[in-house]
């Protein structure tokens, strides 16, 4: 699995500055930590890769062509995840100009559990892994995406709420009925996972 | 958001999971995460049976990922750099003398290295395969060698001298932090030499692997340069986590789980993503077999986890129970047989 280690704020924030001054090395930065990250995320909208690829494209075009009226967002992370999940929508769907795409409940979003890269000497683990995926795979796929989000992007909850457009409280109701989903839908002897579960239903 | 610690005293299994620094030291630890949650684990002991499980949680929950291959990804980058900031590059080239020159000063300096070898006592340590060695230097660093691998240096290390090893193959090294103030004198520096890259160092314990054509540099403590030997790049600064990798006369610094690279000298192997064709590369290099596959595309499986690699057959078979594959050591000729089931 790949993350990316950007979690120091200071160096984001000064390539950041960079980059808004026309710094084309600190504009390279910003592609060279985001774009793989982006590309994997717009996979699990669509398995078009050259429209992802063009929003990608246009995303970081538009960035640099933009570079000196964009502000100084809190987390560039999200700021991008969100600037470029816009572009796909917009792309997929062809929406109007003043539709938004928060309207939009009729999206995929096709984000599958790696079992097989699941610690090999646990042989649970690969039966918990194989139970959540059958479970996910029943979500809908504004749950998917924010558990997504939140495992894989570890994101925190308003992080996901600002990249999904949606309020922080929605953030939480959607993982809340999301986990939820999954304990109904698990074996019910698999108490360390109900119990777990269990306790995430405190969200609510 | 930075949490206190006592916030931990009362925390469920659910807020663990709920938890960002909790989940980031799961996926991807670092020093900073590891004291820290060392740290919680130290203060509320009772905590451990719930980190323990909602570390499988957290580890179940593992997406696919799609990625461009290296070279879309350039070409994307070209894409967008040509519509932004490309600007027309020339290429210099340098005079051919340059070069005839340059040549002539590396035949010097191999001269003069001739000269001090014959001088210096060397010390030279080889380890056979299947077999680790510790080693102590002369100024009291440590190394771990791990089997089919060499370290040599020199028996006496000058006050005046800057200390100096060459490692082939895989090594872990905790170096003895001399400098303590001031300007930094020759003997407080410590460099490592391996094929292609040299390691320079300031206190610090890391993990270098230099096999078959690749080196590989992964920092767990302290702070580390690279050079490369052709001294064509600027010197690359390493910060703990970090992994440095030469290949194919690049070296690139990517950031993955570097406690995970050191793993073989407490007898234990991970593995993240790995491609089975380079666990069983590893094997050849450490225990001497020539693989035998039946069935190629066993090597582009893929496998993750934690192993055990105190006993051989043990491991074998672990992997061969994941992988629905029989490995099997051949002692006569030296192969491992690995056929599908």
């Amino acid at each position: 699995m790949q993350i990316h280690n950007n979690h120091n704020p200071n160096n984001e924030s000064l390539n950041w500055k960079n980059f808004k001054n026309g710094n084309a090395a600190a504009f390279e930065f910003l592609y060279k930590t985001y774009s793989a990250g982006l590309y994997n995320y717009g996979s699990k909208f669509t398995k078009d890769k050259d429209l992802i690829k063009e929003c990608i494209q246009d995303l970081f075009v538009g960035l640099w062509t933009r570079r000196q009226s964009v502000g100084d967002p809190a987390h560039i992370k999200n700021y991008l995840y969100k600037s470029f999940r816009h572009a796909i929508f917009k792309k997929t769907f062809q929406l109007s100009k003043n539709e938004t795409y928060e309207e939009t409940e009729n999206y995929q979003f096709l984000a599958v559990l790696n079992i097989e890269e699941t610690i090999i000497d646990n042989e649970r683990q690969l039966q918990v892994s194989g139970q959540l995926q059958n479970a996910l795979a029943k979500l809908t796929a504004r749950q998917r995406e924010a558990i997504f989000l939140k495992f894989h992007e570890q994101l925190s909850y308003e992080e996901i709420a600002e990249v999904m457009g949606i309020t922080v409280k929605a953030g939480y109701k959607i993982m809340a009925r999301s986990l939820d989903y999954l304990r109904n839908n698990l074996s019910k002897d698999d108490l360390l996972l109900l119990y777990a579960l269990l306790h995430l239903k405190l969200l609510n | 958001m930075k949490k206190q610690l006592s916030d931990y005293k009362a925390y469920t299994l659910a807020d663990l999971i709920n938890d960002e620094t909790f989940i980031l030291w799961v996926l991807q630890p670092d020093k900073t995460a590891e004291l820290f949650w060392q740290d919680v684990r130290n203060t509320y002991p009772t905590l451990d049976p719930l980190i323990a499980d909602a570390r499988e949680i957290v580890l179940s929950i593992r997406f696919e990922t799609d990625a461009l291959d290296a070279t879309e990804q350039k070409q994307l980058w070209q894409n967008i750099a040509a519509k932004t900031v490309s600007v027309k590059k020339t290429v210099k080239i340098s005079p051919i003398w340059y070069r005839y020159a340059a040549a002539a000063v590396v035949v010097g300096i191999l001269f003069c290295i001739s000269i001090l070898y014959s001088v210096n006592q060397k010390v030279n340590i080889e380890t056979p395969y299947g077999q680790l060695r510790n080693i102590t230097l002369p100024d009291g660093s440590m190394v771990t060698l791990n089997a089919n691998s060499q370290i040599k240096y020199d028996k006496n290390w000058n006050k005046n001298e800057i200390r100096e090893v060459w490692i082939s193959g895989e090594a872990f090294l905790k170096v003895n932090h001399l400098h303590k103030t001031g300007e930094i004198q020759n003997h407080e520096r410590f460099i490592v030499h391996t094929g292609a890259v040299n390691v320079e160092v300031l206190g610090t314990s890391f993990n270098v692997n230099d096999r078959r054509g690749r080196t590989e540099i992964a920092l767990l403590e302290g702070k580390i340069s690279l050079d490369l030997k052709t001294g064509e790049t600027k010197p690359l600064i390493l910060a703990p986590g970090d992994i440095a990798e030469y290949a194919n006369g690049k070296l690139l610094k990517k950031s993955i789980n570097v406690a995970e690279y050191a793993s073989w000298k407490d007898g234990k192997l991970y593995f993240r993503n790995v491609p089975v064709g380079k666990i069983f590369d590893y094997f050849e290099d450490i225990y001497g077999y020539k693989v035998v596959v039946d069935d190629p595309k066993i090597l582009e499986k893929r496998l993750s986890g934690a192993l055990s690699a105190k006993d051989r057959d043990v491991l074998f078979k672990a992997i061969g129970v994941t992988l629905n594959i029989n490995i099997t050591p051949k002692a006569a000729t030296h192969e491992l047989i690995v056929t599908s089931k």
